[in-house]
Order: structure tokens, then C-alpha cells, then sequence
């Protein structure tokens, strides 16, 4: 995810619902774009995939698991709906909606969102490590999905108007 | 029942008494009207007490959406707000992108209808399962931003969109904003006063519900075309998705064609400054788009350095460039700024714009004194002058007290023929294209139903829109550019870009991305499940531009009020330097082509029952007979 690309037009948080379900809602949507008004800086918010599976070690009934390409897999035939999940996850990125589970599930490598984004600002890529949400986890506790991925998405762009004000200098 | 494309309900909040009610959308509007600018235009003209006063507790004021808004079509973002306008008397409406509409789409309401007046300033909640009244006298004073981050961190959901009112809108000034998305404007006529004037400060929206498309397959083919289409075949697609509307600068200011400290010149030689690429260098950072349009004209800009550090936003537009060079002022980072305070504070930028450049040629014409501000005059050149008064128009202080009450009575209170250098037309002023030589832009101007305006009329974008059809061959011979600065076909240019405009708006769309009307006509089948063809759609646009237009005429307004406030100065004074010299608008000649082409009365400028009859208005018809204002 290239943040510094992204226009905040949501293509990729569309094309997601509709490719997955065939209607309009951006609930229905796995990846989440945020427009932050405050400090401009546009994100989409999605599973990393990360090293740390916090999702997955919270799930009691193990529901969740890692498929081939390192994406969540949801079982939703033995899952009980506790949303343990949804308050692990530090970047809000695995919610419930509608009694069922949403997250990114790689659209079997062929992803739609990538497709859908004309800016560059996504890519897949295979890692030989998988990043690290653990600087997130502690901050995250408690908050609601959408106040994590606001944490998550205003930390970036701290980082991100950095480089702008190096640029400039 | 509406079951594709729309949410097939509409919302009715009394503010009053703090009521609200749901009501079902019958299926018979889609086919005479479809939605959005459309609908909410026929529910006005049904509903609204034509004397009403504007910022009274009876003016209506409806936000609308249309059925491909918020879908995966690229540039189907826009959603529409009409009332009557305390700015010009008449009809008020205006159209913005953003996320707001898409957001308001998913909360199942296709129109949002508020009437009343609160007690206190509140903001409305509005999901999908409930409405609530929340007071808001902590938001008195708060901009845009503000207002929304503080809406997003109460309900802990920051993928709720709001449009709000800033100061401005609050203290009433004639031509405040509606802001949505940070920076995108609901500018024209003034329905942020009308908010205002309701003690609503702002409407926050969080769909959950979702949008039905009748053909999916189809629709996301047509999608695809679209989509296709608009990259290989919007003219200035390129420029746009590199540095934004300001890109067309570079063509208009060396012609000649953009009017120079308020209308005196049409040379200015140093706008390489204000320019998109001048833009893009200097202050951008990256691009914004809005809902799902890959096009992102929206230059984010951030001011790191000199006296305007710290400003950031959205734009310029074209439009916004245009004024720096109307005040005389070559200093983009001011520009920036006086957008961004504009935008939040809530002001229209174009209003206020024209009315300081006025306000500056008065002072050099000792009509207005130093004694007249207090504080620094304003003289053509001085941005900081600029950037100074606008807080003062939003706060209605000093001379901003003068300003705020818009282009027509703002020159009766200045008086000592300060009016002679007021440009409008029916109370709202244009965007600064100079008439004499931009003919198309002059026409608009003069017909637009909401006052001089650049955005309904669209002749610019036109050809390329019905460019396979007959209604293209007819205008403009071989399909080839017609010369926009030659007075002839443009009568009938204008009708056509009104009427497509008019569908463009009613379907959700932006009205200049999209390149055919038949790739248009495949996704409205394909989302609604209802049958469209090319010329229905047109139709349309045209039966909507009559109800929008008789609405007008049951208020009085004739022929005469198809006019610039100051006729003589574009149909007698040439213009008198740059590659248009001589050139003066040719306002009769083209207004009769108008009439004819419209079918309307060319005398009096008024509709006629048999045109309103061919076009399935014969309501509307009778009623204009009742006054009087049908021929």
C-alpha cells in the first residue's frame, strides 16, 4: 500500500462489495478507504496479512485459518459470531457484519481492488516476512473498528507529511 | 416501490418540531424524471410556496441523489441540494461530489426533504435505521473540518460524511455554502444560509443498507465502457488527472478570454503564476478524486513555506484561478488561502470573489474611501487585502457586513453608481469568462435558471457528449469544434448542454467526465432495470429545464431578467486589448436562436402550452396560466 498515491476515491472499497456480493455498500467492503479531512490525508485500510495473526489466536472456536497465499480464511459453519476477532485485530481490518465475517481474502491472488485502483497506490507482493501490526496492538484496545482504522490510517500520514516536509526542504 | 438503483424511500424532517417521517417513492417518477436534480426540482415546484421568503421557516430545502450514485461507474459522486435562494429570490440549486452522496445513497433515502425552523442550532444523524435531532451550540463558530471530526470522534465512526454550514452560513451571508468532504462545495445561490437560516449546522449521514443493480453483469460492462470512454475520449482528461481544472488557464488566459481587474482588460501577463502547472510544482502533493471517479481533478495542495504556510485543501479550480486574475492578484499561495478560509468558513468563493473585485474597482474610482474599511482597503492587487476580508464577510463585520448581502443589494447600500460595476445576472454573479469574447459562456449565463452560471449550461462539454448523434451533426455541421467565439449555432449549443447537464445531474453523475450519451443510456438500463433510450434521456433534461424555468416565471421573471445587470457594458463597450480586441456579445442574436430553439416565446421569453404540452407538463402549464406567464 502506497498511501502518498491514494485519492481517497474509493474504487478499490467498491469494486470490493460489488465483486464480492454484487451490490452497492461499502459495509459489505473488506478494504476500508478513510478520508481524513483533518490533516488530508486518504488511506484504504486492509488485512496485512501479518506476522503477529492476532485474529486467529483470539478465535475460539477456530473458525479462522491461513490459506495458500497467507490470507484469512473464515469457516463461517463453525464461527459463533463472538467477534473476538474484530476487537483483536489492532488495525480494524476483520469486522462483522450482517452475521458474517469480512475480510480481505486475496480474491484467490486475483484481487479486484488492485485492478479497480488507476493510482498505483495498491500492489501485491509476496514477502518472505510478514509485516508487524504489534506497534499498533496497544493503542488499539477498546476502540471500535472504524476508531482503529482512524488510529491506524493518522499514524501514516504523520509519517507521510514528513517526507513531504523533507521534500520541500 | 423502486427496487434497483434506488433506496426507493425518501425522508421528511420537520425541524420545528423535530419530527421526521419516511415515506415510499412511487415507481411513476422514474420514467418522466429519474432522480436527483430532476425530482428534486419537481418536488420543490409541487411543494414550495412560491412567496416564500427564503429564510423563512417555510422554504423547503431537499439534498437529493440519483441511481448511479455511489455505484462503480467512475464520476457518479454528485448529489444536489434546491431550495428557494435568498440570493437570488428564484430557484436555488447546486450539485458537489465527494463522498456525501454516495454515503447518503447507502442510508436508503433518495431525497432528504427539511423543513421548519430548530429552536437551537443542531445537527441531524441520519442512518439507514434512525434520524436524530443533536443539539450543536459547541459547533456555533466551528468550520467545516472541525465540524466534521468532531461529528466522526462522538458517534466513533469515521466513515460518517457530513455536510455542514460554517460561519457563514450561520450569520446568514446570501451566498454561504454547504461543505461536504472537507472541500467540496455545494457553492451557488446561497442554500448554506438557508441551512443557516434553519438552525441546522450540519447533516451527518452513515449508510448501511445497500443499493440493488438490475443487471449486474451488464452494468459493470457498461461500467467499463464508461470508464474507458472518459480516458480516451474526455478532451482534457490528461490535463485534469495532472493538475486539475487550473490546467485549462494555460489555454484561456493567453487568448484573451479571461476578464482582467473586474472586466477593465483582458490582458494579464503574468498568469504562468496562477497556473495548474505552476500549481502543481509548488504546492500539490498528491491528487483527490472523488467517490470512485479515476479522473481526480482535486489538486491537494499544502503551503509549506512563506507568509501563507500552513494552508491546505482541495483545488483550485479553473473557476477559483479566474478570480486572482479578475482582483489583479499574481500570488497563488493568497489564492490558496482565501479558497481555504472561503470553503471553511462557508462562503462561495465566486460571490465573494466578484464582489471584492467590485468593492476594489469602487476604491480606485473614489466611490469607496479608505474611511469605507476598516482596515486595509481593498485595491486591486493587494492580496492580503483579500485574505483579510473574508473572515469579516463570514462574521458580518465592517465592510464584510456590505459584501455579505450579495450582488444585488450589497451596490444599493454603497450606492453613488457603485451598481454600474456590479456584473449579474438575476442576482448572482458569473464566473469571470468574459462574455464578449466566450460567447457560449455568455449565453449560459444569461438563460441559466439559478443566475448567471457556468456549470448548467456546459457547452464546453456538450459536443463531445452527444458527439454520435444527429443533435451534434445539427449544431455544429461536420461534428467539428464549433468556434465558441462566433455568435451563430450557439443559441442552440446552450439548449442542448442545458437539457444534458439537466440529466447528467439527475442520474448522480458530474457533468463533465462522461463522453456518450448512449454508454450513459446502457448503465441507467442496467442499473434500474428500466428501460431508457438516447432520446428519453434527452427529454428528460429538456422537461426538467422547464419546470425549472417555469418555476421562474411563476415568480415574474420575463425575458428582460435574461440579462446582465450592466447590459451595456457587454453589448456596447468592445473589449479593448489582447487577441479579443473589438469583440462585443452579441446578446439578442443569440438569445432569439435560445427561444426558438426551445420553442419558447422569443418576445417575452416565456414557455408556451404547446411546448409544455409535447413535453408531458400540462400541470405545469395551467398553473403558469393562472398567473399569467405562459404564451
Amino acid at each position: 500500500m502506497d498511501i502518498s498515491k491514494c485519492t481517497g476515491c474509493k474504487k478499490c472499497e467498491t469494486a470490493c462489495a460489488f465483486f464480492h456480493t454484487k451490490q452497492v455498500s461499502n459495509h459489505l467492503s473488506r478494504i476500508k478507504v478513510l478520508n481524513l479531512y483533518e490533516n488530508g490525508i486518504d488511506s484504504p485500510v486492509v488485512c496485512q496479512q501479518c506476522n503477529e495473526r492476532y485474529c486467529i489466536n483470539e478465535c475460539p472456536n477456530e473458525a479462522l485459518s491461513i490459506g495458500s497465499l497467507g490470507e484469512i480464511l473464515v469457516d463461517m459453519d463453525v464461527c459463533s459470531l463472538c467477534a473476538n476477532c474484530e476487537d483483536a485485530c489492532p488495525i480494524g481490518a476483520i469486522q462483522l457484519f450482517n452475521d458474517e465475517v469480512l475480510v480481505c481474502n486475496l480474491c484467490s491472488g486475483d484481487t479486484e481492488c488492485i485492478m479497480a485502483c488507476t493510482e498505483e497506490a495498491l500492489s501485491f507482493e509476496t514477502q518472505e516476512e510478514n509485516s508487524s501490526l504489534s506497534e499498533y496492538k496497544l493503542t488499539s484496545v477498546k476502540l471500535t473498528p472504524s476508531q482503529k482504522r482512524f488510529e491506524y490510517v493518522r499514524k501514516q500520514g504523520i509519517e507521510l507529511r514528513k517526507t513531504w516536509r523533507e521534500n520541500r526542504a | 416501490m423502486l427496487k434497483y438503483g434506488f433506496g426507493g424511500k425518501l425522508l421528511r424532517v420537520n425541524l420545528t418540531e423535530k419530527i421526521f417521517k419516511i415515506e415510499k417513492i412511487s415507481s411513476s417518477w422514474i420514467k418522466p424524471l429519474i432522480g436527483g436534480r430532476t425530482t428534486n426540482t419537481q418536488r420543490l415546484y409541487d411543494e414550495l410556496d412560491p412567496n416564500c421568503d427564503p429564510l423563512g421557516e417555510d422554504n423547503i430545502i431537499i439534498f437529493g441523489v440519483g441511481p448511479l450514485t455511489g455505484s462503480i461507474l467512475p464520476a457518479s459522486a454528485y448529489f444536489i441540494v434546491t431550495a428557494k435562494s435568498p440570493l437570488t429570490g428564484i430557484l436555488g440549486d447546486s450539485a458537489a461530489g465527494g463522498s456525501f452522496g454516495p454515503e447518503m445513497k447507502q442510508t436508503g433515502f433518495d431525497q432528504i426533504i427539511i423543513t421548519g425552523k430548530a429552536k437551537g442550532l443542531l445537527y441531524l444523524m441520519i442512518t439507514d435505521k434512525e434520524v436524530e435531532f443533536i443539539p450543536a451550540t459547541n459547533l456555533s463558530g466551528k468550520t467545516i473540518v472541525e465540524t466534521t471530526c468532531y461529528i466522526r470522534k462522538k458517534h466513533k465512526d469515521y466513515a460518517i460524511q457530513v455536510a455542514a454550514i460554517g460561519a457563514a452560513g450561520e450569520h446568514q451571508v446570501l451566498y454561504s455554502t454547504i461543505v461536504s468532504s472537507g472541500n467540496r462545495v455545494n457553492g451557488r445561490t446561497g442554500m448554506g444560509a438557508v441551512l443557516g437560516s434553519k438552525n441546522l449546522k450540519a447533516i451527518a449521514v452513515r449508510g448501511g443498507s445497500d443499493v440493488n443493480i438490475a443487471r449486474p453483469e451488464a452494468f459493470l460492462q457498461s461500467c467499463m465502457e464508461g470508464r474507458r470512454d472518459i480516458i480516451e475520449s474526455q478532451p482534457h482528461y490528461e490535463a485534469y488527472h495532472a493538475y486539475g481544472t487550473p490546467a485549462l488557464l494555460s489555454s484561456t488566459a493567453p487568448a484573451g478570454v479571461i476578464a482582467v481587474r473586474n472586466y477593465q482588460r483582458n490582458t494579464f501577463e503574468d498568469w504562468e503564476a496562477l497556473s495548474g502547472e505552476t500549481l502543481k510544482r509548488e504546492f500539490v502533493k498528491t491528487m483527490r478524486g472523488c467517490a470512485s471517479c479515476h479522473v481526480a481533478c482535486g489538486p491537494f495542495h499544502n503551503v509549506q513555506a512563506g507568509e501563507f504556510a500552513g494552508t491546505f485543501g482541495e483545488g483550485p479550480e479553473y473557476a477559483s484561478a479566474e478570480l486572482g486574475i479578475l482582483m489583479d492578484c499574481n500570488n497563488l499561495a493568497a489564492e490558496l488561502k482565501y479558497q481555504e478560509l472561503c470553503n471553511q468558513l462557508g462562503i462561495d468563493i465566486y460571490s465573494a470573489g466578484t464582489g471584492i473585485a467590485w468593492a476594489m474597482e469602487c476604491y480606485e474610482r473614489g466611490i469607496l474611501t479608505d474611511e469605507d474599511f476598516d482596515g486595509r482597503p481593498l485595491s486591486f492587487g493587494d492580496y492580503q487585502s483579500v485574505v483579510d476580508i473574508v473572515p469579516k464577510i463570514a462574521y458580518r463585520q465592517g465592510f464584510g457586513n456590505i459584501l455579505a448581502e450579495g450582488e444585488k443589494r450589497a451596490p444599493k447600500l454603497v450606492g453613488q453608481g457603485s451598481e454600474k460595476f456590479r456584473y449579474h445576472v438575476k442576482g448572482q454573479s458569473p464566473v469571470t469568462e468574459d462574455p464578449r469574447a466566450h460567447k457560449g459562456f455568455g449565453l449560459q449565463n444569461l438563460t441559466g435558471t439559478r443566475g448567471a452560471d457556468h456549470l448548467k449550461g456546459n457547452v464546453l462539454y456538450m459536443r463531445h457528449i452527444l458527439r454520435h448523434t444527429q443533435i451534434n451533426m445539427d449544431i455544429s455541421g461536420e461534428g467539428l469544434m464549433m468556434d465558441l467565439r462566433c455568435p451563430d449555432g450557439v443559441g442552440r449549443a446552450v439548449k442542448w448542454g442545458e437539457d444534458m447537464t439537466a440529466t447528467l445531474n439527475s442520474v448522480g453523475m458530474c457533468t463533465r467526465t462522461l463522453g456518450s450519451i448512449q454508454i450513459l443510456t446502457r448503465l441507467l438500463c442496467s442499473a434500474t432495470g428500466v428501460d431508457f433510450t438516447d432520446e428519453e434521456l434527452l427529454v428528460i433534461g429538456e422537461r426538467i429545464f422547464n419546470v425549472q424555468k417555469a418555476f421562474n416565471a411563476r415568480q415574474g421573471l420575463t425575458r428582460k431578467d435574461d440579462d446582465y445587470s450592466v447590459p451595456e457594458k457587454f453589448t456596447k463597450e468592445p473589449i479593448k486589448d489582447g487577441p479579443c480586441k473589438g469583440m462585443i456579445f452579441e446578446r439578442d442574436l443569440m438569445l432569439d436562436e435560445y427561444y426558438q430553439t426551445r420553442e419558447w416565446d422569443v418576445e417575452t421569453g416565456l414557455q408556451t402550452i404547446k411546448k409544455l404540452d409535447k413535453l408531458g407538463l400540462m400541470h405545469v402549464a395551467e398553473e403558469l396560466e393562472k398567473v399569467n406567464a405562459i404564451k
